[in-house]
């Protein structure tokens, strides 16, 4: 039987800012789909992207309420992508940098995400197949 | 596994992180058992001048205590013997001839890049 | 011999170094290595066009590969595209990925 691959993501991007969260969440979503072991090492404006605070809003422009709206939110992407994870057999390990989530007052997150530190990001790459880094420029 | 770290953006938000994030984050990895070297492309290549010099911000009543030294970080890689590679084209580009610049980093021109990749297991990019 | 992902995710008019991933995987290539450099995002746009990178690096050998939704986000019709860019699902990547390949953002 084949190895389950396992693959690392390092994101650094705050929601809502770069068209990089978005690529982000669709690889992530297609590893998901494939049952693959997953790490995620959210590093600086990243640790936002689980922050349990997000909230939608009306869009006057658009003419439409909130519901309407139903704007997206990155923090209900972490937890459906860490729901289909599970439930195809694999998993995701989505870890904090800690140190960032401190300075931005980030720690109120979805179920799910942890509390990390870099020894973590060594750790997920030695046990990983491979390790992409997407940066914030 | 050995990773080469390559780094070329330069200066973002580095007042308010008191680092370059992803230097600072190389020494804490190596700390955590991590083999990487470092090169310097870009703008990151002003990472090696010497008198970078970011004291005395204030804000208000705020003052700034802990300035970033990159340069200081920079060397203190080396000493922890990660190597730092620096692009000698963007160097030269923006007046790093070998003058006023910290001891240690090893130039490499831009041809030569494809050929460092060799040595690596993988090629991180920041 | 290698196996490298160059991803290109911007083009030359938001930063200038844009198509060095072109230039790398050129050289990547000519050294024997197998190179894919995949536009995605606006990075794509840059397969609009015949920038002299890019098909040095067709010529180079290094497959030229582009995100089908990033081309149908902007709304870039096949007639569009260099003739030399395949469009191609982002599953490429984590197959690459999964592969072990060295997959390097620019």
């Amino acid at each position: 039987m084949a190895k389950k691959p396992m693959l690392t993501f390092v994101l650094m991007d705050a929601p809502f800012e770069s068209a990089r969260t978005t690529t982000a969440m669709r690889l992530l979503d297609i590893a998901a789909r494939r049952g693959y072991d997953i790490n995620v090492f959210a590093y600086e404006g990243a640790v936002y992207l689980p922050f349990a605070r997000q909230t939608q809003h009306p869009n006057a422009v658009h003419g439409h309420d909130t519901e309407e709206e139903n704007h997206p939110l990155p923090k209900d992407w972490v937890g459906a992508l860490i729901a289909e994870a599970e439930s195809r057999g694999g998993s995701i390990d989505w870890a904090n940098c800690g140190l960032c989530v401190d300075e931005r007052g980030a720690e109120e997150c979805v179920s799910g995400v942890r509390r990390g530190t870099p020894a973590d990001l060594v750790d997920f790459a030695k046990r990983s197949d491979n390790t992409l880094v997407i940066p914030t420029s | 596994m050995k990773v080469l770290q390559i780094i070329s953006t330069a200066y973002r938000a580095t007042i308010e992180e008191q680092d370059d994030t992803i230097v600072w984050l190389t020494h804490a990895m190596t700390g955590a058992g991590g083999d990487f070297d470092v090169l310097l492309t870009g703008n990151a290549v002003n990472y090696i001048a010497e008198r970078q010099d970011a004291a005395g911000l204030s804000f208000g009543g705020w003052r700034q205590t802990q300035p970033p030294r990159i340069g200081r970080d920079i060397a203190g890689l080396i000493e922890k013997n990660v190597k730092v590679y620096v692009v000698d084209d963007d160097a030269h580009d923006i007046g790093l001839t070998g003058i006023g610049e910290i001891s240690g980093p090893s130039r490499i021109a831009r041809a030569e890049i494809a050929g460092l990749f060799e040595s690596y297991d993988q090629i991180w990019r920041w | 011999m290698d196996h490298y992902v160059l991803i290109a995710s911007r083009n030359d008019r938001e930063a200038r170094d844009a198509n060095y991933c072109f230039e790398l995987g050129a050289k990547l290539a000519s050294k024997g290595h197998t190179v894919a450099v995949f536009m995605v995002q606006n990075g794509v746009l840059t397969a609009c066009e015949d920038k002299p990178e890019l098909l040095a690096a067709r010529d180079a050998g290094v497959m030229l590969l582009a995100d089908s939704f990033s081309l149908r986000e902007r709304g870039i019709s096949a007639a569009r595209l260099n003739e030399s860019v395949l469009s191609t699902a982002l599953d490429f990547v984590v197959d690459r990925l999964a592969a072990g390949d060295k997959v390097i953002w620019h």
